[in-house]
């Protein structure tokens, strides 16, 4: 059998194989289900539209005379003396605590400041628009003003554990770069809008 | 007569023709939101996907990624450029969910690792079940012998598993060898 032959070979026990093994109808029911869903939203909420505002303008402006004619009195009218509600404050500590409060205050500003710091990195200080040239090896971006800007693999590999990187994206993507505070990458997500 | 004309038609239909249907469907469904558009699609593509994915995992977490990819080419329509590419965009989606569902589920492990060639785990001569011969390949070999048998170009599937095309080679000329080595053909 020559090399040819075996390609062959092998290409049909493949399909052979892929024969046995059809994809599930459930799949196909569930995808078309969530399309038909999303598609017939879409038509009611536009129908649903114009009407919707006209009511929730006239609601509001009811709404507004109401507090107006009925509210305003209410507002400025002293409660009767039997509707008070006699209210008393009564501080509770610990004695035993006061001689380790230092400590304390010490160790709870320090799990404050870490607990801020980590909090920065999970936060988008700024993003910045750009575009995805190239995502072989290293990540190549370029952004509005045509700089370059190369993300490791490695960065990348991170950010798709935390699942912070958008599958879906291709070579020639717009993508919005998110950074925390200190200027590091956090976040590739696609932008909703071509961006430059 | 209906097999005589489906071969004849077979003979005429080139993979341009097709890759020109499938981009002239996606924009239709994108443009309509047509769910028969949608639909055609899917046919098109699903056994091979679900085929794809099931080789590289399990029965369940390839029909729930499946459906997570088809989803996520639902919700990202707007953001898909390429022209003469769905199916390798689809393919790519189906590759970094597998990836993700794996991490997530810490089923990560070292012959997963696309970094690691991986070594063929042992395996009669003879094997009589081209699957299950499949399955004892490296991840990252049946993932290049599964995406060539689905018609990926090297360079292709080099941009699918986002590794350089030499790398592909190597995986590809691996995955062949323990095949030939192992399958008995009738």
């Amino acid at each position: 059998m020559n090399e040819s032959d075996r390609q062959d070979a092998l290409q049909q026990a493949y399909n052979t194989a892929k024969q046995r093994y059809p994809a599930p109808g459930r799949i196909k029911r569930a995808v078309i289900n969530q399309q038909s869903g999303n598609h017939q939203h879409i038509i009611e909420r536009t129908k649903a539209k114009l009407p919707g505002r006209e009511w929730l303008a006239l609601a509001a402006a009811l709404g507004c005379l109401l507090l107006l004619v009925k509210g305003a009195p209410l507002i400025n009218q002293p409660l009767p003396d039997k509707d008070l509600i006699a209210l008393e404050v009564e501080y509770h500590g610990y004695q035993d605590d006061v001689a380790s409060l230092p400590d304390y205050r010490e160790k709870l500003t320090l799990y404050t400041r870490e607990f801020t710091r980590q909090l920065d990195t999970l936060n988008v200080f700024y993003s910045r628009p750009a575009m995805l040239a190239s995502h072989q090896g290293n990540w190549l971006f370029t952004d509005c003003d045509n700089q370059s800007i190369t993300v490791s693999h490695e960065l990348i590999d991170d950010l798709r554990a935390l699942q912070r990187v958008d599958p879906a994206l291709v070579e020639g993507t717009f993508v919005a770069l998110a950074f925390d505070k200190q200027g590091r990458l956090i976040k590739i997500e696609q932008a909703p809008i071509r961006s430059c | 007569m209906g097999i005589a004309k489906l071969g004849f038609l077979r003979t005429f239909l080139k993979p341009e023709t097709a890759t020109s249907c499938n981009d002239t469907l996606f924009r239709r469904y994108r443009q309509t939101g047509d769910s028969a558009a949608l639909s055609a699609l899917y046919d098109q593509h699903c056994n091979n996907l679900y085929y794809y994915l099931l080789v590289m995992s399990d029965p369940n977490t390839a029909a729930d990624v499946t459906q997570k990819v088809w989803l996520k080419v639902m919700e990202s329509k707007r953001d898909y450029h390429s022209q003469g590419r769905f199916q390798a965009w689809l393919y790519t989606i189906g590759h970094r969910m597998l990836i993700d569902e794996f991490r997530q589920s810490n089923r990560w492990q070292a012959d997963t690792d696309p970094d690691t060639l991986g070594s063929a785990a042992p395996v009669s001569d003879n094997a009589t079940d081209f699957h299950q011969l499949l399955k004892h390949l490296p991840f990252t070999q049946r993932e290049a012998f599964s995406l060539q048998q689905e018609g990926f170009s090297l360079q292709d599937i080099a941009s699918i598993c986002d590794v350089p095309v030499e790398t592909v080679k190597t995986r590809l000329r691996y995955a062949r060898n323990t095949l030939k080595k192992h399958w008995k053909t009738s």
